[in-house]
């Protein structure tokens, strides 16, 4: 049975999206099938980032009931599979996403992963996303105002009786005035499955003629390693992140040749 | 080059003390104080006080449990009337319309909602209306608790708790 998982985060703008589909990717690069689902009904936006926005049959149609989820599982980058949601304000009025638990149960099996991209905010919509999964990954900036709306998001998913398994921080720079791993996680009572730094790479990889996550544009940039380091926590399996971060800079190299002299 | 430019920079803004931000004490405290008002802990064995926190993390006004037309657990001393008129109409409209999944009734004081779920019926007053996803999370939890409880209780041949 597939580990089911909503990547969550009660404020907008945090990289959510952006680090579901990098994890996605990873952990499919790495032999995993994994199935992203943009839950995200009104703003979709990981079809956008996964250079997929034209999927003639959407999350939409499913919710709606006028398709089957099959028809709605795309092929994605790295081997992963994809369901889009879709753009049209129409049918987002009318789609019931209470119904998206018995969809995910419905193909769980067939997979590894189903990692599932919830939209902002405590509304309905959001706590469909998150209890269509059985776990949950709390995304947060290291600020106060993502912090709040992180706390928020856990104490829902517990109402929901949905597991909160860990934090990751996003968009680290390590100025004074962030909150740091550490008293995120005590704050939250949730280990830090990792923490990911502001990386430029991220931004310029959807930039690009042909759309790309960093995880594949960039595989070496530091928040393509912290990345593939969250795929591994997820997974329990090594993706040799440890021996790319140790291969030792210039001064190490030049501080080692005078030892060894 | 790279990593010479960033070293450099990197020690410039410390020499210059570039960094002028600083860890917002005050709003930390305040999600702190946050937290400790929203801890729920379910180890409790009483059925009242089991209620009693529920109320408080799903926020809502009071909780009625029915089956088979009786009522078998209430947060409340009004529960009798709530479970009559509730069975009697869930039994109305599955046999006017269809098996509800909800019904939801939008009452001056607030919500009154009522939910069918595992051959029992939830009847739930809050200020706000609950959503299918969270009255199926709360009757899960009252149902895996009544369940510890029946086995308890099993001597006595069914569940008793003080709210009855």
């Amino acid at each position: 049975m597939a580990k089911t998982i909503t990547f969550v985060s009660g404020k907008g703008g945090v990289g959510k999206t952006s680090l579901i589909a990098n994890v996605g990717v990873a952990l499919a690069k790495n032999g995993f099938k994994v199935l992203l689902v943009d839950a995200d009904v009104a703003m979709a936006n990981l079809s956008l980032l996964l250079g997929m926005q034209s999927s003639p049959i959407t999350l939409h149609d499913v919710l709606l009931g006028e398709s089957n989820i099959q028809d709605a599982i795309y092929d994605g980058p790295a081997g992963c599979f994809f369901v889009p949601s879709g753009l049209s304000l129409e049918t987002y009025r009318r789609v019931d996403s209470e119904r998206l638990e018995a969809v995910v149960n419905s193909i769980e099996e067939r997979y590894d992963f189903v990692l599932i991209d919830a939209p902002a905010g405590i509304e309905k919509n959001v706590m469909s996303a998150i209890a269509a999964a059985k776990e949950a990954l709390i995304i947060t900036t290291p600020d106060s105002p993502s912090l709040a709306d992180a706390l928020k998001t856990k104490l829902v998913a517990q109402r929901l009786g949905v597991n909160p398994i860990g934090v990751i921080v996003n968009f680290f720079r390590n100025e004074k005035g962030e909150i740091k791993p550490k008293d995120i996680s005590k704050l939250l009572e949730l280990p830090v499955f990792g923490i990911v730094p502001e990386d430029p790479e991220v931004r310029k990889s959807f930039m690009q003629e042909n759309v790309a996550p960093v995880i594949l544009r960039k595989p070496n940039s530091p928040a393509s390693l912290a990345i593939k380091r969250i795929a591994e926590k997820i997974s329990g399996k090594s993706m040799g992140v440890i021996l790319e971060e140790k291969k030792p800079g210039f001064f190490s190299r030049l501080f080692s040749f005078r030892r060894k002299k | 080059m790279g990593i010479v430019s960033k070293a450099i920079g990197r020690i410039a803004s410390i020499v210059l003390d570039l960094d002028d931000t600083q860890l917002p004490q005050d709003q930390i405290a305040a999600l702190n104080d946050f937290l400790a008002k929203h801890k729920f802990e379910a180890a409790t064995k009483n059925l009242d006080d089991f209620l009693g926190m529920l109320k408080k993390k799903h926020l809502v006004d009071s909780i009625t449990v029915s089956s088979a037309g009786e009522m078998i657990a209430s947060s409340e001393g009004n529960g009798i009337s709530d479970n009559f008129s509730s069975v009697a109409l869930v039994e109305f409209v599955t046999k006017q319309l269809s098996k509800p999944d909800t019904i939801l009734l939008k009452m001056p004081n607030g919500w009154h909602m009522i939910f069918p779920f595992m051959q029992k019926i939830y009847i739930v007053k809050a200020g706000t209306n609950l959503s299918t996803i969270e009255l199926k999370a709360l009757a899960k939890e009252i149902d895996a608790f009544l369940k510890s409880k029946g086995i308890k209780n099993k001597k006595n041949g069914k569940i008793i708790g003080k709210a009855f």
